[in-house]
Parts: structure tokens; sequence; C-alpha cells
């Protein structure tokens, strides 16, 4: 539920080019900033606010660019004009429309529902009606009050929540606090306002009347049981959830990336996997590989440093074990080529960005290569034929 | 020159008279106050920090915010308080009384003539006290004159933002002409309150106003 709308806007039409800047613009200034203070205590939101609690209700804000929506106040609002300073540049004012009606009625929820409804069928980053108009997720206001504001700010050395708690601040606080409620979702990045001359902005594109400038503020009043009535282009969860996923996805890109260049790096130094297996035998790879996590003990023994890092080798434990055909010594290279095998490296040519005229003339110069050494191939062949001929013939007698 | 004048009146039960004209009052010096002006050389001077104190009335529904300057909110009760006790004296069935908020500015004269003192801004309040004979009642007037008090702030905000006539910043020889320098930590405009205790409410809006009408053709 909406509460009220602050409203700053700048007309360009109207200046008061008598007006010096330094003296008149910054007198005028100082008294609608006195007006603001004076009318945020006056205000239905304001004895709301001194009332709210983490488990009855919170009231959270947002800003956006553009004409402000007043229709979400409700049927019974009263508008007010709070501040304006003229200056030769134009006349900077402050609106604020407030809702007078605070009960929540069963008619009111039924008519907001076709608000609900989605309309904005574009991914976010894509869609038009958010580019030129774009809320800024709700924010909880701070809790409590400052009652001596003074006083409090005096006092210094007040942790930064503990400020936070005694503030009534519109402020973001640094650290958005949740509570609870679905649809109270922190947003760690708060979206920088840009305000644009009429002539570039992406709002004056859009409605070329529309020639002043104008930035918004609402106080939404949302119960954690509740979730508030806004349009799909208002809804918190899904975007700041979006937001949220985001960042854990690249923050998982770097350890993931890590390992693989960790990888790479080994390939290099150590030993070949297949001198290894080729040492050792099949009948004891097999074995060991059965034994996965015992591999893995091995495996982490020796990386133990990123296994905390990496979100596969998260899953293992490591625990001390002797192998039943494993030396001491060898664990490091029995590692290895587990890694190796969990791990496979990326393909070569996945590496090699080429286009497609390359690669296919890269394998035709391949075929016709392979073309001319046909004969040394066949020669291969007959020859492991003829091999395989003999070792048969040796069986049949060795069972005769 | 014309005083601009602006009367609130309301209805009020005694106990929230008091308030009432605080919420008033310490909302227009609010805006009708600077930080100190220290001058220095050629002409110049800085402006002081303003601080403000939010302010929760006991007996109305409200929270006003005033200039943090102990003297000039002792001056302001003390004041009011003699304004609501002359009041609460005048033990007539239907009590009403205005006080006014006059901002004025000096104009030097020649000697032996006192200074000459001209209001630039006043504000009435009228207040017609009423009695209330349950607790019920008293509930529901309480949160009836804290919206009212709404009405009257967003009022002042309003009348405030229209930037009108306001006495030019003077030099540093002329400040005790506009400004009231006798605060440490605030500049208001130089302002005085007056008050008159009236008969029944009708009799007196005609007094007020040719009060003045008649104040006005005097200047």
């Amino acid at each position: 539920m909406v509460l009220e709308i602050w409203h700053i806007s700048l007309d360009i039409n109207q200046c008061d080019v008598g007006a010096k800047v330094s003296q008149a613009g910054y007198y005028r200034m100082g008294i609608a900033l006195k007006s603001l203070l004076s009318v945020t205590r006056v205000t239905p939101a304001y004895k709301l606010s001194r009332r709210q609690a983490s488990n009855d209700y919170v009231i959270c804000y947002r800003i956006y660019l553009g004409e402000p929506h007043y229709m979400f106040l409700g049927e019974d609002t009263n508008k007010s004009k709070v501040g304006s300073v003229p200056t030769p540049f134009g006349t900077i004012s402050i609106n604020l429309c407030y809702r007078t009606k605070l009960l929540i009625s069963p008619q009111n929820t039924q008519k907001e529902i076709p608000f609900e409804m989605k309309h904005d069928h574009f991914k976010q980053d894509h869609s038009p009606i958010r580019n030129h108009v774009r809320p800024t997720t709700p924010k909880p206001c701070a809790f409590g009050h400052k009652r001596e504001s003074i006083l409090d700010s005096d006092s210094s050395g007040l942790h930064s929540e503990e400020y936070c708690k005694t503030t009534f601040s519109t402020s973001p606080c640094e650290s958005p606090r949740i509570i609870g409620a679905d649809n109270v979702v922190p947003h760690h990045q708060s979206q920088p306002i840009k305000i644009h001359l009429p002539g570039s902005s992406p709002v004056g594109d859009r409605f070329p009347d529309f020639k002043t400038q104008s930035l918004t503020l609402s106080s939404l009043f949302s119960a954690p049981e509740k979730p508030s009535g806004f349009p799909a282009t208002h809804r918190v969860g899904a975007f700041a959830k979006n937001a949220i996923d985001k960042q854990s996805e690249s923050s998982e890109d770097v350890p993931f990336m890590s390992l693989l260049q960790q990888v790479k790096k080994e390939r290099v130094d150590k030993v070949d996997p297949k001198n290894l297996s080729g040492s050792k035998g099949t009948s004891s790879s097999k074995t060991e590989s059965s034994k996965a996590d015992t591999v893995d003990s091995v495996l982490s023994e020796s990386k133990t440093s990123t296994s905390s890092q990496h979100s596969a080798t998260d899953d293992f434990v490591m625990v001390e074990l002797k192998t039943p055909f494993g030396v001491s010594d060898s664990n490091t290279d029995l590692g290895k080529f587990y890694q190796e095998c969990q791990n496979a490296p990326p393909l070569c040519t996945s590496e090699e960005e080429q286009t497609l005229p390359e690669t296919l003339e890269k394998i035709t110069s391949q075929l016709s290569e392979f073309e001319t050494q046909m004969k040394d191939f066949d020669d291969f062949v007959a020859e492991l034929t003829v091999d395989a001929g003999a070792d048969t013939s040796v069986d049949s007698v060795a069972k005769k | 020159m014309n005083a601009r004048s602006h009367v609130f009146e309301l209805s009020v039960e005694n106990r929230q008279v008091e308030e009432v004209v605080s919420s008033i009052f310490h909302t227009l010096l609010l805006h009708r106050a600077y930080g100190k002006f220290h001058y220095q050389q050629e002409g110049t001077y800085q402006v002081g920090t303003l601080g403000f104190v939010d302010e929760d009335c006991d007996f109305i529904d409200f929270t006003y915010v005033r200039v943090a300057s102990e003297e000039l909110t002792n001056n302001m009760r003390r004041e009011i308080t003699t304004f609501k006790d002359s009041l609460h004296s005048a033990a007539s069935a239907s009590e009403s009384g205005q006080i006014s908020l006059e901002f004025f500015q000096r104009k030097r004269a020649r000697w032996p003539f006192q200074p000459e003192c001209i209001p630039w801004e006043v504000w009435n309040v009228k207040l017609n006290v009423i009695s209330l004979n349950n607790e019920h009642d008293r509930q529901i007037f309480r949160e009836q004159v804290g919206e009212t008090m709404t009405e009257k702030v967003l009022y002042i905000a309003e009348v405030m933002n229209r930037h009108e006539y306001l006495p030019k910043m003077p030099n540093q020889s002329e400040v005790d002409l506009i400004f009231d320098t006798s605060y440490v930590d605030v500049q208001p405009y130089l302002h005085r309150v007056s008050y008159q205790i009236n008969g029944p409410s009708s009799s007196s809006v005609s007094t007020t106003m040719r009060k003045f009408l008649k104040d006005t053709l005097a200047l």
C-alpha cells in the first residue's frame, strides 16, 4: 500500500530571473528544506512509521524517475505543495501527495488486483517500460525514530547499525536489514539516479510534452504476511532475487576459473597420467577408482588450500585412510590422476577460437595429409592383424 | 507597507492550548530563523548551523519540529503559558482568545524618538476553548485536532514557499534592525508575541479585524 508520494521536479519554464542563486537561492532552499522537515512529521505515514515493528509491519520507500504514480494512493488523497525554490534556471518544487484512507478494505484490494496483472513481457534488462521509468527497490525505512536529531548525532561512537535503529531516515542504511518479510528484500546496490536534460532524457523521448524533470519518492506500507499490491514493475522479490542470483553466479565464477587454471598448470608440471596407469597396471587402478573417497582424501590432502574454494571438493571429508595397494609416497601421483579424471581439462579446440572457414580448411588439410599417409596406415593395420593371428595361434597351441 | 496577516481558527480543549500554539509558533519560527551570522570582511558573512528537535505533543496526536534552542523555546513557552493562564482565568462559558506572532523590522528614527517597528508578517491563532464530557470524546477530539494541525502546518509550508516579502539581508551594522541577535545559537527575525482574551467568539472576530485594519492603516 502506497502511503505517500514525494515528488521533486524542476520546471524550466518558471524562472525567477532576478533571483541571485548565491543568496536568494540559498535561503529559499533552506526554507524549502525546513518546510520539508515540518511536513514530514505531520503526515499519517509518519504516525504509522512511529508504530512500526518488525513483526507487525514495516515502511519502505523506493525512488523512481518520471511521473509519480498517483493511482496507487487510492481514492482519498491530499495534495500539497511543500517546497518551491525559484531560481534563474527554473523552479524546483517539492510536492506531496498522501493517502488519507489508511484502512485496508476488501473493496480496495479487489480494485488493485488489475494492477497486479503482468503487462510487461520483456526481460528485465530489455523492458522498454523499465528502461524509461526504473524504480528502485523498496528499502525499509529505519526503525524507530530520531527524537532529538541533533543530540543523537552529536553523541558519536554509535555503531552504524545502532545508529540506523534510532534514526528515522530516508537514506538507505549501508546494510539494509531483512525482517523476515518476503516482499522486503535487501538490495545491496541502490541504483544511481541520473537526471538527464530534457533533450537527452529517455523520459523526454517518451513524453515529448514532458518539460520538467522529476524525481519521486514514495513511502510504502508493507505487512510481512501480505505482499503489497503493486504491478510487476514494482514487485521487488523477483528483481531482487535475480540480482542476488547474478551476484552469486559471478562470485562462483572466480573459484571455478581458478581451479581450471590450476589443473592446467599441473598438467604442464606433473606426470603424464598415461605413464601412471601403465606402470601400475589395470587391476590396481580399478581398485583405486572404486574407492573414490580414499582417493579423494589423498587429493584433498594435497589440495587442502584449494578445496575450500571449490564447491565440488567441498562435499568430501578429508579422512586419513591407508589404501590396500597404495604406497605412501605415490599418493600425490594418484591424487593427480584422480583429479585429472574428475576435472577434465577443456578441449584445445574450444580454447582456440577459429572461424568456420579456418576450421574447414584445417580439416581438409588434415584429410589430405591422412590420404597421403594411407599406405603407412594400411601397413600398420596389416602388421597388427599378422601379430594377432600369431598370438591366437600361440594361444591355441598353449590350450592344446 | 502592508503586513501580511494569516489567521488560524481552532477549537481546542483547555489542556491543548499550549501545545497547539507551540506547534504553530515553533513551525513558523523554524522557517523564520537562521543560524547565527558571522560577519567577515568586505560585507561577507557566514551563516551558522541550525539544529532542530522533534517535539511530541501529549494532548494532541501530533509531532512538530522546532529549532534546537533552549532559550528560544523557553521564551516562547513563557509567552504561551501567560496566554493560557489568562485564557483560563477568564472564567467565561465560551472562552476564546487570540495570540499573535508578529515579525517586524526596526527603522531608525531621529533622536530622541525610539526606533519604529514595522511588522511585515503577522500570524494570528484564534482559539475557541471547549470542554468535553467524557474520555471517548476527548480521544476523538485529540485526533481531530491533530488532523487540523496537519492542515495548518501544510498551509504554513505553502505560504512560506511563496517567497513573498522578507526583509533584505542586512549589513553588520543593521543586523539588529532585522534579526533578534540576543540568542547564542539561533538568529530569528525580530518577532513579538501578543495576545488578547475575548468574550464570545463573534465579537472577537470583528475586534481582531478592526485592530488589523487600524494597524495596517497606521503604517
